[in-house]
């Protein structure tokens, strides 16, 4: 039995002129890793951004439509944006831990919100070792994160996000930056976090897809054109542009 | 070739700077055959045409850190916080707008906003506060203080444009608000830069001539109060270097308080570049 943790409804976004949603669908369930692919431009980040409400830093964004996060629609007025991205974490393209220390890096959200010492010590060691950073760092929590190397500076900030406990997380091309063995760790941490929370990964890589997600959805030209079980899709796709797209043909 | 003349032109720079250190050193050194080092530093009695004459310069420094403290706490927040707006808050348009005019505040000559000081400052300030004279150190602080707004502005706003929007992002996708994100995240990240920009500023106020010299009032006294009139290091050189005779006491004396001058500056600038823009790596 799968949950459905965020639906969007007829959900467009423009970018000025530019149309770059047009009436997207799409359910994301519970505890399940969501893929979305397809050729750069399709459109698949922006809408990974509209799940935490990025797109509001762009001033040019226009969005219409509904995202649903457990039945809510976040889009309402009455809505605080602070909250729902703390329910939604997020993992960008590129490693961006703060120039900070590693232990302030994961503190900060903690602090913001006026937790405890005693608690923000202890959340920094669970996010951490849920991250699969504690051994690697436990003995150097005050160093600059920027010392890492850059595999562990993209689990810092798995780890960062997971200091707020969020229910989702959303990762923006997270290994597209990283070596082979990064890579994997991080696709194997993916399925390991996915016990406790829902992901929802955009990702360039189809073999990526492939290995991690449970469901894939394929997005073209800021359409959706395809959503299923990955199993099924990468086997029988429905639509003729997924299978062109999935085997190569463009890309 | 070209390289030639760049390095010719480096090498200049760097003649010029040190013949100008010889001629200070030369020049101000033989006041210590008039007085002994701690008198010239410590005494705040300056009569340098009595006879005998006292060269004693403390009043004089603390004329020029009081102005120049003064301006820095007028233009610190006015400057740093016009950089955030115009970084962080304005749109496109009315950042367009706000950046050049604050930095056209950085091309009004010096001598202009000492008339603005001496024409409009004071006499306000007599009216509101009542008090005697309205060139003393507060109007100068005030008039510095508008001076170096456009340094620190446009310095730290150029150090905040640069810490990458990604950081930003990261900020906000933790559930932090806009004020979180810019006091917590791009201010430390900017850090240096904006130092950077309060030290340059306090060299601008602390060597500023023409608006002390028309605006603090002149008097060679340690002040009791912020109302009361000063005469910095740079206002009593400039004035008092047209009366005296070369290579009297008086004249080493005022090449004394310029080396004063410029080790205040020196290490300040020494300070600045060991303590906090060595964290930058």
């Amino acid at each position: 039995m799968v949950n459905t943790h965020i639906r969007t409804e007829n959900l467009n976004l423009w970018f000025s002129e530019n149309h770059v949603l047009q009436d997207v669908n799409i359910p994301i369930y519970d505890k399940k890793i969501t893929a979305l692919i397809g050729p750069s431009g399709c459109g698949k980040s922006t809408l990974l951004r509209c799940f935490n409400r990025m797109n509001d830093l762009i001033p040019e964004a226009k969005i219409k439509g509904k995202v649903f996060l457990n039945e809510q629609n976040i889009y309402e007025s009455r809505i605080d944006v602070t909250q729902v991205r703390t329910k939604v974490g997020m993992v960008f393209q590129r490693p961006n831990p703060f120039p900070k220390s590693i232990y302030n890096n994961i503190a900060y959200g903690l602090k913001i919100r006026g937790e405890k010492k005693s608690v923000i010590n202890e959340t920094v060691e669970k996010s951490l070792k849920d991250s699969w950073l504690w051994d690697e760092v436990k003995d150097r929590l005050n160093e600059s994160a920027l010392s890492l190397s850059g595999g562990q500076q993209q689990r810092l900030c798995v780890a960062r996000a997971l200091a707020n406990n969020p229910d989702i997380i959303l990762l923006d091309e997270p290994t597209s930056a990283l070596d082979p063995q990064s890579t994997a760790k991080i696709e194997e941490l993916c399925t390991e976090l996915k016990n406790k929370v829902t992901i929802l990964i955009v990702t360039h890589n189809i073999a990526q897809a492939g290995r991690i997600s449970d469901y894939t959805a394929f997005m073209y030209l800021g359409d959706m054109v395809e959503f299923g079980e990955t199993k099924k899709m990468f086997t029988v796709p429905k639509d003729k542009r997924t299978e062109a797209y999935l085997s190569g043909v463009f890309g | 070739m070209f390289k030639g003349i760049t390095y010719t032109a480096s090498l200049f720079t760097i003649i010029v700077l040190f013949g100008i250190i010889a001629t200070l050193f030369s020049e101000g050194l033989p006041i210590l055959k008039h007085v002994n080092i701690k008198d010239f530093l410590t005494s705040p009695n300056w009569h340098p045409t009595h006879f005998p004459a006292d060269f004693g310069i403390l009043s004089l420094i603390v004329g020029s850190l009081v102005v120049t403290a003064g301006a820095l706490i007028i233009a610190i927040p006015l400057g740093l916080g016009s950089a955030i707006y115009i970084s962080e808050i304005a749109g496109t348009r009315s950042k367009e707008i706000i950046k050049p005019i604050i930095e056209l505040l950085a091309g009004i000559p010096s001598v202009v906003y000492g008339l603005f000081g001496m024409a409009f400052l004071s006499p306000f300030l007599i009216k509101v506060f009542g008090i005697p004279t309205g060139l003393n150190a507060f109007s100068a602080s005030i008039v510095l203080g508008v001076m170096v707004v456009p340094i620190i502005s446009s310095m730290s706003e150029d150090a905040l444009s640069t810490v990458p929007r990604n950081l930003r992002e990261a900020s906000f996708a933790l559930g932090a608000t806009r004020w979180e994100t810019i006091v917590q995240i791009v201010l430390p990240a900017a850090r240096s830069g904006v130092v950077g920009s309060i030290m340059l500023g306090f060299g601008r106020a602390i060597g500023e001539t023409m608006v002390v010299i028309m605006i603090a009032g002149g008097a060679a006294q340690i002040p009791k109060s912020i109302f009361q009139p000063v005469r910095p290091m740079t206002a009593a050189i400039a004035s008092e270097m047209g009366e005296t005779v070369i290579g009297s006491p008086h004249f080493h004396a005022l090449f004394g308080i310029a080396i004063v001058l410029f080790f205040i500056t020196f290490i300040t600038n020494l300070i600045t570049e060991f303590v906090f823009l060595k964290k930058r790596k």
